[in-house]
């Protein structure tokens, strides 16, 4: 009798392990790379920002960035200066969100390795307008950590961004945008 | 009328040459300028969580000497601007710090635990609060 309730309760551990989940991680990174690209046959427009900050809720697929405007690095510190005072206004509005999810992420396992395919959708705030966002996306996991890659366009207009007449023909009316993160897990 | 086209000329070189100049005006040398405020990093963060908006009036783009202790190893995630982070005494958040890559090689000597002044433009708060342009000053 003794023998079958210790073989039972070994047979329960080891089933237990065998549905180890993801729930509870969160994984972060307060040095993610947003970089986005304006093309025109007048001028080619780019910017790095290096200090993206996202939390990323492995059970939910809940995820969050937060970008500040300001640390949008400009080869030009004179367009550097129009972009913070007169396109997005940084002074007014510091920070651009994303609030939004993975759509898929029960098909990403954060435990194997490998390279994941995601479809992410949620709403994007630059300045005071708020829309919606969809995009492909990649992740690939590699031990304890996980890169997230992934471009999309936005339409200024959207956004209230204005261009001056004088610039329209140096600033694209879409513009892309890359995202380059390095995630890791968040100890709490 | 010679007079006047000559005049014109010059003041149209004058143009040119200023508008030339602006447009390849170099970034603000933050090394090179006094700081506006030295404080710590348990300060600075503090600061802003408690009134983001009175610490963005008060820091956003102005060039700050913060001291605090190194916590982790050197960031290297980004190659393009190394990190370095600060303690603050919260749990949630640091002070973060962005290089120039040409510093990565001296950056990485300095050890987790240890105690650094940081010059750098501060550019507000996500998770932590974040400067950029930074340079160690001994």
């Amino acid at each position: 009798m003794k023998k079958t309730i210790l073989f039972l309760f070994a047979a329960l551990l080891i089933a237990g392990t065998a549905f180890k989940t993801d729930e509870g991680k969160k994984f972060f990174t307060r040095t993610g790379h947003i970089w986005f690209y304006s093309h025109t046959s007048v001028e080619d427009i780019e910017a790095h920002n290096y200090k993206v900050s996202s939390v990323i809720d492995a059970a939910s697929g809940a995820m969050e960035f937060s970008v500040l405007m300001t640390a949008f690095q400009f080869e030009k510190a004179l367009m550097q200066e129009h972009f913070n005072e007169n396109y997005v206004e940084s002074t007014k509005y510091p920070k651009a969100t994303f609030k939004g999810k993975i759509s898929n992420i029960k098909d990403v396992n954060f435990s194997k390795d490998g390279s994941y395919s995601v479809t992410v959708t949620g709403n994007l705030t630059i300045k005071d307008k708020t829309n919606p966002v969809s995009t492909k996306g990649t992740l690939v996991v590699k031990g304890d950590q996980f890169t997230a890659s992934s471009k999309f366009r936005i339409k200024l207009a959207d956004y209230n961004v204005e261009i001056p007449k004088m610039v329209s023909n140096k600033i694209a009316e879409e513009i892309d945008i890359n995202v380059d993160m390095i995630y890791a897990e968040m100890k709490r | 009328m010679k007079k006047t086209l000559i005049i014109i000329a010059i003041l149209a070189l004058a143009g040119i040459i200023f508008a030339y100049l602006m447009y390849n005006k170099p970034h603000k040398d933050v090394a090179g300028t006094p700081s506006d405020f030295q404080i710590s990093a348990a300060e600075l963060y503090k600061a802003f969580n408690e009134d983001e908006a009175a610490a963005n009036t008060k820091y956003l783009e102005k060039i700050i000497e913060v001291q605090g202790i190194i916590v982790g190893d050197l960031n290297t995630d980004n190659p393009a601007e190394p990190s370095l982070f600060l303690e603050t005494g919260d749990d949630f958040g640091v002070v973060s710090c962005g290089f120039p890559q040409s510093q990565t090689e001296e950056l990485s000597q300095l050890k987790s635990g240890s105690t650094v002044k940081v010059k750098g433009l501060c550019k507000g708060k996500t998770m932590d609060v974040v400067l950029t342009n930074c340079t160690i000053i001994e």
